[in-house]
């Protein structure tokens, strides 16, 4: 389990009382069909990964894609920490 | 009562009017002066087609003279708000009383809770703003239902930010003050004149979760809780509610901002949230639900998704309260 996965389980742990046992979570289940986060909970789940891992979600990632599961969330804030912290290529001619 | 109609469509949700007034009104009548022994109903009087209707069952039930309808403006209300509410008590014979609930809510701090709020999401906010909260449409994208806060200055300057976990529950808690002012002021009401309080959610709401615990959920009856929308407008017609009621577009007329059902909480307008409920209820496809309302499977399967979620959450919002311990009941 990478540290990712393990802080995003753990939140998931802390957090919603029915993912007490999150360690055994599938990590392809989906979050909010399987009950285990609700609306209130999404907000809140969104404002931990913009807060914890210091990113900033787009409304239009806010798709099952990226955050209904636990494989999803690792993959999608793995994905955006990379690029967001890519070092920006300059142009020859930008160069000083 | 309904039938069930083979294929889905408006048809579907057709009822006789006059028999389904005809039981709720003895049902009503059973229900209050003989189960709760109670001599009236209260009834808080919106404007909209809901609570005109229950006032209208209730003058049935009860006789007008016993039927009290409450107008609880405040100072965000809809100007019409008001104007409609009395129309609907004069369409049933009934008697109004006027609450204006600005000084309660004051007084709880309702607008200044609620105003921090959305200052911690939106820093410009300030006097003379107004606001809403929003939703993403369903049907549009298959994008999470999360609330943005719209507010806009004086100027018509508008600004929107997505909601924190902290600033949304504030949100949520401040206005909910509204719902829960009206309802200590219908219970007032009842109390000093032995009367009961009718509610008036109709089967969208009741089923899907859109109401205030112990705010406009709460209620000694509520006459047309098992009615889709589309079903209390046939009654509406056939107790002679006014036409200006019932061509009103359904509103929350909580916020500042103008703002339909649909941005708030629904994920369509009630016609087509009706049928899918319905459709849902029935095993009816997401395909076959579609076609009928030019909704293509997937989007139907997404508002499916969200009737699920939504009763999850209703759950809670219709739960009395948990004893931990066996009591027995008076009656028992």
């Amino acid at each position: 389990m990478s540290g990712l996965e393990e802080q995003v389980r753990t939140y998931i742990a802390e957090n919603f009382v029915l993912a007490a046992d999150a360690g055994s979570l599938r990590g392809d289940a989906s979050l909010t069909r399987g009950g285990i986060v609700d609306s209130v909970g999404v907000v809140e789940l969104i404002h931990f990964l913009e807060t914890h891992f210091g990113m900033e979600i787009a409304d239009e990632d806010l798709v099952p894609e990226n955050i209904d599961t636990i494989d999803n969330i690792v993959r999608y804030v793995g994905t955006k920490r990379t690029s967001d912290t890519a070092p920006t290529v300059l142009h020859d001619d930008a160069r000083v | 009562m309904m039938t069930l109609a083979s294929k889905i469509g408006p048809e579907a949700l057709r009822i006789d009017a006059g028999l389904e007034v005809e039981q709720i009104v003895a049902r009503t009548e059973a229900l209050i002066t003989r189960d709760m022994r109670k001599r009236g109903a209260v009834v808080g009087l919106s404007g909209g087609v809901d609570s005109s209707v229950v006032a209208a069952l209730c003058a049935r039930a009860l006789g007008p003279s016993r039927v009290l309808g409450l107008l609880m403006p405040e100072r965000e209300s809809a100007t019409e708000t008001l104007e409609l509410g009395q129309l609907a008590a004069a369409s049933s014979g009934i008697t109004t009383v006027l609450e204006d609930i600005t000084p309660i809510l004051n007084g709880a701090g309702c607008y200044q809770r609620r105003d921090a709020a959305i200052k911690s999401l939106i820093p410009e906010y300030g006097p003379g703003w107004r606001s809403k909260v929003a939703l993403p449409s369903v049907v549009a994208s298959d994008q999470f239902r999360v609330f943005s806060v719209v507010a806009r200055s004086p100027e018509g300057v508008e600004k929107r930010a997505r909601v924190t976990p902290t600033a949304y529950l504030e949100l949520v808690a401040a206005t909910s003050f509204k719902q829960r002012t009206r309802k200590m002021m219908e219970y007032y009401h009842a109390d000093r004149l032995n009367y009961a309080v009718a509610g008036t959610p109709n089967r969208l709401e009741y089923d899907q979760g859109f109401f205030v615990k112990n705010g406009d959920g709460a209620a000694d009856i509520k006459p047309i809780a098992h009615l889709y929308k589309t079903q209390v407008y046939q009654l509406a017609e056939w107790l002679g509610v006014p036409e200006v009621i019932r061509t009103r577009p359904p509103t929350t007329d909580t916020y500042s901002l103008p703002q339909t059902q649909e941005e708030f909480y629904f994920s369509l307008p009630y016609d087509r949230m009706d049928l899918c409920l319905y459709a849902r209820d029935h095993g009816v496809p997401a395909a076959e639900a579609g076609a009928a309302m030019g909704l293509t499977a997937e989007q139907v399967e997404r508002v499916y998704r969200d009737i699920d979620a939504k009763r999850r959450a209703a759950h809670y919002l219709h739960l009395g309260p948990q004893l931990v311990g066996a009591v027995l009941e008076s009656g028992e």
